[in-house]
């Protein structure tokens, strides 16, 4: 476990959507945190509430018709959930940034990509515009884009999409930020150049002792870089644990059917195991467990109660009766 | 009416291309607009009163007696009447025909037009499309209006079917750009592909499968063009290009009204009519535009 | 750039040629003789119909008269109309006429449209944005002629705050009724498109990275969300103003305005073949130009569209 500051911390966030068929609950008592140095990974399937979780804290979540029904989220003690729109914004895109998946339409599609980079320096620390300028061209430079200095004045759609996921990086490590909140960053790329593209993460991580929180669906983005990682499933946390004791023994029946069915030499040739299902519509949970439906653990009793989220070991949370028994009462909450 | 298309075209083009309501959800949640009910229970009147005037009035509306020229409203003629001293109020229910029968047909035609040749020029890149588009870039060039005016002032007795045709020939342009949009959107998703790969001949598969999940959008722009349509043929009509008398029509009608200010009644009754039947249209085509939403579906 | 607008030109004049050709082939096939037409029930001695007739090339073939005609079009050379009006003094009196009403008509449709569209987006489903839809909706909805009318009569000949037609009273004051409810009218589809467009960009996600960089809403709205979201509307322009010219046709009729549009009508009611192609290419040289100005102006504000 690392033991540096605890930067960013989040408890029992519920995020609510108001649709014309009722509402929905996206997010429900999550809590996670991370530290100085720490890479955690927030990992789910699309409709799990791992990218609105964040997305609410930062305020960036279109709100209505998203709702913030509970819970905090502090920046070195500080909650950005209860500040004003005017504080949050001195954290959020200054000591917490984000990067997002989809770098061709999470850029100005009419603005060079210098005036995008150079615009956080205007804003958050008043530069004139060409040192703001010159700021950028050195941040192009550090995420290793060759000629940086000639492709300040470039537009989005004149990189190609890993060159565009620097950019993104370039942006939002601009001005040193204490958190960085990846939203999938590397989804819509190719094996090799989602490769690239973690490494410098973890290089420049290394380099700022910054906390990095990864969202992420791929079990092997989570392997390879995560030190701890938060599993989410329907809007629930189902299992927090260090990275390489969740993929040693997964504790939650989710998890396990994830690692189950990770592609390896082990089951070469044989057919791939999967999770049996689909994941429920936010409209449609099912009572007590959301996962019962799909478990093949699934007793009875699943269905009366939604699991809490018990500590089964030091660092170790999970939410199911079937693995934290009745002995283990004590709530992490 | 190309600004209205342009307008339309912008808003419609969000449509969902490969996500089709069946007829009867569309019904069931058109239905539910008040809005929509009272514009349809209009519409129904109106063309009631195209399709069978008598029911409206029993007065001939030709039945005309000079001495009560441009008289106002008395018993038994609410409306008034006309300079030859006709029953004002039997000529503006006899008006409706004209405007009823043009908007619809030359809409439809416009809609079947536009929309083949949106297909055929969106599915078949090279030659066709070339042809097609440079022939709508031609009409685009030129003033629609110019063009009407000038053909519909060559042809000595105008039907209504003339003024169709001739609306016909000069108004797809904008219809079949949006329509080859969409094709071109639609043409290369998988059940298409799929359908191509299996032997399906060409003009089934644009039949089957890609005309009915393209034509969202242009069936908006049409739905909400007919009301202009409407308007249209009253303007061309007053620019004595259109119906020619002993036709009647609100079109004959403005112009009259307009060299007879001082009457303002003459004017009054078919401008109520005629924008309470666009207004109608209107709004129908805007909840049928909404219905098709797919952002609005969820 | 030189290169791109070259082009342009260059097939602007295949298209321009069909243009004029089919509009002059329309007026030639137009039944009935002009010139006695003209002359209503008089009976013209032969020899001066003859002399007429080749004044204005009407003995000669359909493409030489065409030819003759575009000939006289580019050397300057316009002639006078059947009636004998020199037809280049026409033009000089009469296009002042139309630019005015044209550009006051776009001056309270931009003003208004962009002003309304904008305000609407930005707070859509508030109060504002719930009455221009409506308000939007009617006005689209309204045929221009009963428009027109109704306001020539409230306004000119009712409340007597505007003349009733004409240009007596030049300018600003002969034009701001018909410009103004041509603006009216133009005003509701400029505001919905940009209020629709607005209403799409906000929910790029390029806008979220704007709010997760910490900006403030005031420079996401106008540094970001609006110079994506005025793109669709930049095209408008060209649909807009070329559609200005048949607009013409009817308000200068209803209003009596002495413009290009009421040139036209009257020539196309006279079959002046020559008067119609002249007006026609004046139009088409305007839609080319207009259009390639919009094509640069989209240029220089979408980079993904910039020409090499």
């Amino acid at each position: 476990m690392r033991t540096g500051e605890v930067l960013l911390q989040v408890e029992d966030l519920s995020v609510e959507f108001d649709t014309p068929r009722g509402t929905v609950r996206a997010v429900d008592g999550v809590s996670w945190q991370v530290r100085a140095g720490e890479t955690l990974a927030i990992l789910g399937e699309s409709g799990s509430g791992k990218s609105v979780s964040t997305q609410a804290l930062t305020g960036i979540l279109e709100m209505p018709p998203g709702r913030i029904v509970s819970g905090t989220a502090k920046y070195r003690g500080e909650d950005l959930i209860a500040m004003s729109v005017k504080e949050r914004r001195k954290i959020v895109g200054d000591r917490i940034t984000m990067v997002f998946q989809d770098s061709l339409s999470a850029l100005n599609p009419v603005q060079s990509v210098g005036k995008q980079i150079a615009e956080c320096y205007r804003v958050h620390r008043g530069m004139s515009r060409t040192d703001a300028m010159r700021r950028a061209a050195e941040m192009l430079d550090q995420v290793r884009i060759p000629a940086a200095a000639k492709r300040v004045n470039d537009y989005p759609h004149e990189f190609s999409g890993g060159m565009r996921q620097r950019v993104m990086l370039a942006m939002a490590l601009a001005l040193d930020p204490d958190v960085l909140i990846a939203d999938e960053p590397t989804t819509a790329l190719d094996v090799t150049v989602q490769a690239q593209i973690l490494e410098l993460i973890a290089e420049l991580q290394a380099e700022r002792d910054m906390g990095v929180v990864l969202i992420t669906h791929d079990l092997g983005v989570v392997a390879d870089v995560a030190d701890n990682v938060v599993v989410m499933y329907a809007g629930h946390v189902v299992e927090r644990a260090a990275t390489a004791e969740a993929l040693e023994l997964p504790m939650h029946p989710y998890t396990e059917g994830l690692l189950g069915s990770m592609p390896s030499a082990d089951l070469k040739g044989q057919e791939l195991p999967t999770i049996p299902g689909t994941p429920p519509s936010l409209r449609a949970i099912p009572s007590g467990c959301a996962f019962r439906t799909r478990c093949k653990l699934a007793i009875e009793q699943c269905a009366h109660e939604v699991p809490p989220l018990l500590t089964v070991a030091p660092g170790r949370d999970a939410a199911c009766i079937r693995r934290t028994g009745s002995a283990l009462k004590e709530a992490v909450r | 009416m190309s600004e209205i298309q342009a307008v339309v075209g912008a808003e419609a083009q969000e449509l969902g291309d490969g996500r089709t309501l069946s007829n009867r959800e569309l019904l069931r949640a058109l239905l539910r607009k008040p809005q929509f009910v009272l514009c349809s229970l209009l519409l129904l009147v109106f063309f009631a009163m195209a399709a069978v005037p008598r029911l409206f009035t029993s007065v001939d509306p030709r039945l005309c007696e000079l001495s009560r020229s441009r008289q106002g409203r008395s018993a038994g003629h609410p409306f008034g009447f006309d300079i030859q001293g006709c029953d004002y109020f039997a000529n503006v229910v006899y008006g409706a025909r004209p405007s009823v029968l043009v908007s619809i047909i030359a809409s439809f035609g416009v809609f079947l037009l536009a929309g083949s040749l949106g297909l055929l020029a969106g599915y078949f890149p090279g030659f066709v499309d070339g042809l097609i588009s440079r022939t709508a870039d031609v009409l685009f060039a030129v003033p629609g209006l110019v063009v009407l005016i000038v053909i519909l002032n060559s042809v000595p007795n105008r039907s209504i079917w003339i003024i169709v045709g001739v609306i016909l020939l000069i108004g797809w342009p904008g219809g079949m750009r949006l329509m080859r949009s969409t094709v071109f959107s639609v043409r290369n998703r998988e059940y298409v592909l799929a359908a191509r790969s299996t032997g399906v001949p060409p003009l089934r598969i644009l039949r089957r499968h890609v005309f009915p999940n393209a034509m969202a959008p242009l069936l908006a722009m049409t739905t909400l063009g007919i009301g202009g349509m409407v308007g249209l043929e009253a303007a061309l009509t007053f620019l004595g290009v259109g119906l020619q008398p002993p036709s009647i029509s609100w079109g004959s009608q403005f112009g009259v009204a307009a060299a007879y200010r001082d009457t303002p009644h003459l004017f009054i009754w078919p401008a109520l009519f005629i924008s309470t039947m666009t207004i109608s249209f209107m709004i129908i085509g805007d909840s049928i535009r909404d219905a098709l939403d797919p952002k609005l579906m969820r | 750039m030189i290169r791109f607008v070259l082009r342009r030109v260059l097939t602007a004049i295949p298209i321009g040629f069909i243009v004029t050709l089919g509009v002059f082939a329309l007026v030639f096939a137009m039944p009935g003789d002009p010139l006695r037409e003209l002359a209503g029930d008089k009976p013209i001695p032969a020899a001066v119909l003859a002399a007429k007739r080749a004044q204005f090339h009407l003995d000669q073939p359909f493409i030489v008269q065409y030819l003759l005609s575009m000939k006289d079009i580019f050397t300057g050379n316009f002639g006078t109309t059947f009636a004998g009006a020199d037809i280049a003094a026409q033009l000089r009196l009469r296009i002042p006429v139309t630019l005015k009403l044209t550009l006051l008509a776009n001056a309270f449709q931009w003003t208004l449209g962009l002003l309304f569209g904008i305000y609407a987006g930005f707070r859509r489903n508030g109060l504002v944005d719930r009455s221009l839809l409506l308000v939007t909706l009617v006005l689209l909805a309204v045929p221009g002629l009963v428009a027109y009318f109704a306001a020539q009569y409230v306004f000119a000949v009712e409340l007597k705050w505007f003349p009733v037609s004409g240009v007596l009273q030049g300018f600003p004051h002969s034009y701001l009724l018909p410009a103004l409810v041509i603006g009216l009218l133009g005003f509701a589809g400029l505001a919905r498109l940009m209020r629709t467009s607005i209403v799409e960009t906000v929910n790029a996600d390029f806008v979220k990275t704007a709010r997760a960089k910490g900006l403030g809403e005031q420079r996401v709205l106008w540094k970001h969300i609006l110079p994506n979201a005025l793109l669709p509307v930049v095209t408008f322009i060209g649909l807009d103003l070329a559609g200005m010219f048949g607009g013409a046709i009817i308000t200068e009729s209803i209003f009596n305005l002495p413009g290009l549009g009421q040139f036209m009508f009257q020539a196309i009611k006279l079959k002046e073949g020559g008067v119609v192609v002249l007006l026609s290419t004046l139009a088409f040289v305007s839609f080319i130009l207009i259009n390639l100005a919009v094509d640069v102006l989209y240029g220089i504000l979408d980079p993904r569209v910039r020409h090499v």
